[in-house]
């Protein structure tokens, strides 16, 4: 691996910066994912930021189904992000299409939407409707590791 | 003195007049009546300004051979929801907007329109609201027809 | 320390060409017009509902929005059993209120942190949403989850409250009720936020009737209409509580009616625990006949108002389900028309529009040549620089 890649992954293991990504959610993640910004989670000491482009993120959180709407946006979102980009999968929406999977405007789920711009997306899944602030604390820590 | 529930949907029956073609109550707070859609905006702005009701929101269904529309009116004085029933045949999707006399109803009758396939003439901003920008034209996701082919 | 400007709250709109959500046309520094397009969020609830069954729909529609995770199961089997004519066991009603209300405390203790972000008060953000968790710690230990409570179900309730967690839920009221009442006595007595927010964002009476906008949106405008008092449900109609309202119309008098809410839901809450009566919680039900039925209950955002229809079948034959803030959203034409561009982000929050609504998509564009002027980001801290300027000039 080149140095500025082996720079560039030593930076998002040290203090990934996340990019919260809406495709047709009904909120419960997201509330979930701000949790973890406030005193009783706070994984900002732990290096996690959100930031406010995708250009200078190193993960993209992604919740919801991915609307028939969203996903081109996912898509554009995902190619304007700085590589290696991590794409986290928050909760059943994102992961499978949850609950909506039949649902008419479903053009999901995630996954695919993203491999169809890049097959060899790294992608994790946190599953959980929603997933516990710990669960995704615990999820992103253990991604990081094996990266 | 305040109105009580009985004369309130006396009053309401009397503002209706002649227009109902059919009227019922399963409930004491719950009104259904259906009316011809050319009457449709007369009577619901009688039911939003001379009854004084509050329009919460309408429903449109495809129930076979016709669509429907139930606009839902809420009296909060006395709990009451006074729900206005219209059908047009499936060949003539069109009905009239209430739009311009009830201006809350401008984008759930959108939604109908993007859903149902209802055309509501006259109003006045009926572009679509609520599905994708490639969403096929004219592929209505509420029609049974969709239902039975996905 | 550097000013963090990378703070967080949700998605900031990233890009330039799509079809935005929010459009603001401005003319220097006012707004002369907006436009609205909600298909990001768009699922088709209401055709997965048909091909669910009766009991299945509650877990669909908690689903429909995070935050009013209790109202819309509420409403739907409200509108069931109005059509089955199933009566619901007494016991069941004062979960339901329980329930409910713990909702509208976490709800509005989140709308006002972020409320707090958008106006540079981020010590409020951090402060709100600590004080959320003993009400969500109490949701999980009656129901089984933080969000999405999964407990109203056709007839009744599926889980019971036992005497043990009654103890908690008041334990955690007690926690959450000095923080508030510090929250509220700050808010009202704050010299900046009132320089900030009163007369901000202003919905007239005459417009919140007109527009059918409902809950603390028009309550702070003169109407107090209120599902809870008007057409009860649950146990309202059994309990001593007031319907909270103001009369300005602005963001401010929004902010005191929510707190205000906030501290009579807890009221309410102890009152129904005090008073919970024996017996079961789920009536049986055996079938559902053809039928129509309403069902709509005050959810912390407003009426939300759901119509089921019945041909006898295993689940809904139509299901209509309205959000409060489809009717609460429109409102922000008439109260952002004739705003400076600074107050547009509060103005919105104020509606309380569904969180992932608002985060998506608010751009300001120049009315004349339509170019984008800024986005949302732009805008929050346009609106943090006015609350800066207020500061300093006060």
């Amino acid at each position: 691996m080149a140095v500025l890649d082996k720079l560039k992954l030593w930076g998002l293991k040290k203090a990934p910066w996340v990019y919260h990504v809406n495709t047709g959610a009904c909120n419960n993640c997201d509330i979930e994912i701000l949790e973890l910004l406030t005193p009783r989670f706070d994984v900002e000491r732990i290096g996690i930021l959100l930031v406010p482009s995708p250009r200078h993120a190193d993960a993209l959180l992604v919740t919801g189904i991915c609307t028939k709407q969203a996903r081109p946006r996912l898509q554009e979102i995902y190619r304007q992000a700085s590589k290696p980009c991590l794409v986290v999968c928050v909760g059943a929406c994102a992961c499978t299409g949850g609950i909506f999977h039949d649902a008419w405007h479903f053009a999901g789920p995630v996954d695919e939407a993203v491999r169809e711009v890049d097959p060899d997306a790294a992608i994790i899944y946190i599953p959980g409707c929603p997933p516990k602030p710990e669960a995704m604390i615990a999820a992103v820590a253990k991604a990081l590791q094996d990266l | 003195m305040a109105e009580d529930l009985e004369s309130a949907v006396q009053r309401l029956k009397d503002l209706m007049g002649d227009a109902p073609v059919d009227w019922s109550r399963p409930r004491p707070n719950r009104v259904y009546i259906t009316v011809g859609k050319e009457d449709a905006p007369e009577c619901a702005r009688a039911l939003f300004e001379d009854f004084g009701a509050r329009f919460a929101t309408a429903t449109g269904s495809d129930v076979g051979e016709e669509l429907e529309v139930v606009y839902h009116f809420a009296y909060d004085a006395v709990g009451l929801v006074a729900n206005l029933r219209l059908r047009t045949p499936k060949g003539d999707p069109v009905m009239p907007s209430i739009t311009p006399l009830v201006p809350a109803a401008e984008w759930i009758e959108r939604e109908m329109q993007d859903l149902v396939g209802l055309v509501f003439d006259g109003h006045p901003d009926p572009r679509r609201l609520i599905l994708a920008d490639d969403w096929p034209e004219g592929v209505c996701p509420l029609r049974r027809e969709y239902r039975d082919d996905a | 320390m550097t000013h963090k400007t990378l703070i967080p709250i949700g998605p900031y709109h990233p890009l330039q060409e799509e079809a935005e959500f929010f459009q603001l046309f401005v003319e220097g520094e006012t707004v002369v017009d907006m436009d609205v397009r909600i298909s990001y969020n768009h699922r088709g609830i209401e055709g997965v509902s048909t091909k669910r069954t009766w009991d299945q729909v509650p877990y669909l529609v908690e689903r429909v929005c995070g935050i009013c995770s209790a109202s819309h199961p509420l409403a739907y089997v409200q509108a069931v059993e109005e059509l089955a004519e199933v009566e619901v066991p007494d016991r069941a009603l004062y979960l339901r209120t329980i329930i409910n209300e713990l909702e509208r405390i976490h709800s509005h203790l989140l709308w006002f942190g972020l409320a707090g972000h958008f106006i540079g008060y981020n010590t409020v953000f951090m402060w709100a949403w600590r004080y959320r968790e003993p009400c969500l710690d109490a949701l999980e230990v009656c129901t089984g989850s933080r969000i999405n409570y999964a407990n109203h179900t056709v007839g009744g309730s599926r889980k019971d409250i036992t005497p043990d967690m009654a103890k908690y839920i008041c334990e955690k009221m007690d926690e959450i009720e000095g923080p508030l009442d510090m929250l509220i006595t700050t808010s009202l007595e704050d010299p900046i936020l009132a320089l900030r927010l009163k007369g901000v964002g202003v919905l007239t009476e005459e417009d919140a009737r007109r527009l059918g906008a409902c809950g603390p949106t028009v309550r702070a405008s003169n109407v107090p209409i209120d599902v809870r008092r008007d057409d009860p449900y649950a146990a309202y109609d059994r309990l001593d509580w007031d319907v909270i309202s103001c009369p300005n119309g602005d963001v401010f008098d929004k902010v005191v009616v929510r707190l205000l809410e906030t501290k009579e839901a807890i009221k309410i809450i102890r009152l129904a625990l005090a008073d919970l009566p024996e017996g079961p919680i789920q009536a049986k039900v055996k079938e559902v006949p053809p039928g129509e039925g309403v069902g709509h209950v005050e959810a912390p955002r407003g009426e939300t108002f759901h119509f089921v229809k019945s041909n006898g079948g295993p689940g809904p034959e139509r299901h209509k389900i309205r959000a409060p803030s489809f009717n609460n959203v429109p409102t922000f034409k008439a109260s952002c028309i004739g705003q400076p561009i600074a107050d547009v982000t509060i103005t919105l929050a104020s509606i309380d529009p569904c969180y992932s609504c608002t985060e998506r998509m608010l751009v300001a564009r120049d009315s004349k040549t339509g170019k984008e002027l800024m986005g949302f980001s732009e805008l929050v801290e346009l609106s943090r620089d006015k609350t800066e300027q207020i500061r300093k000039q006060a």
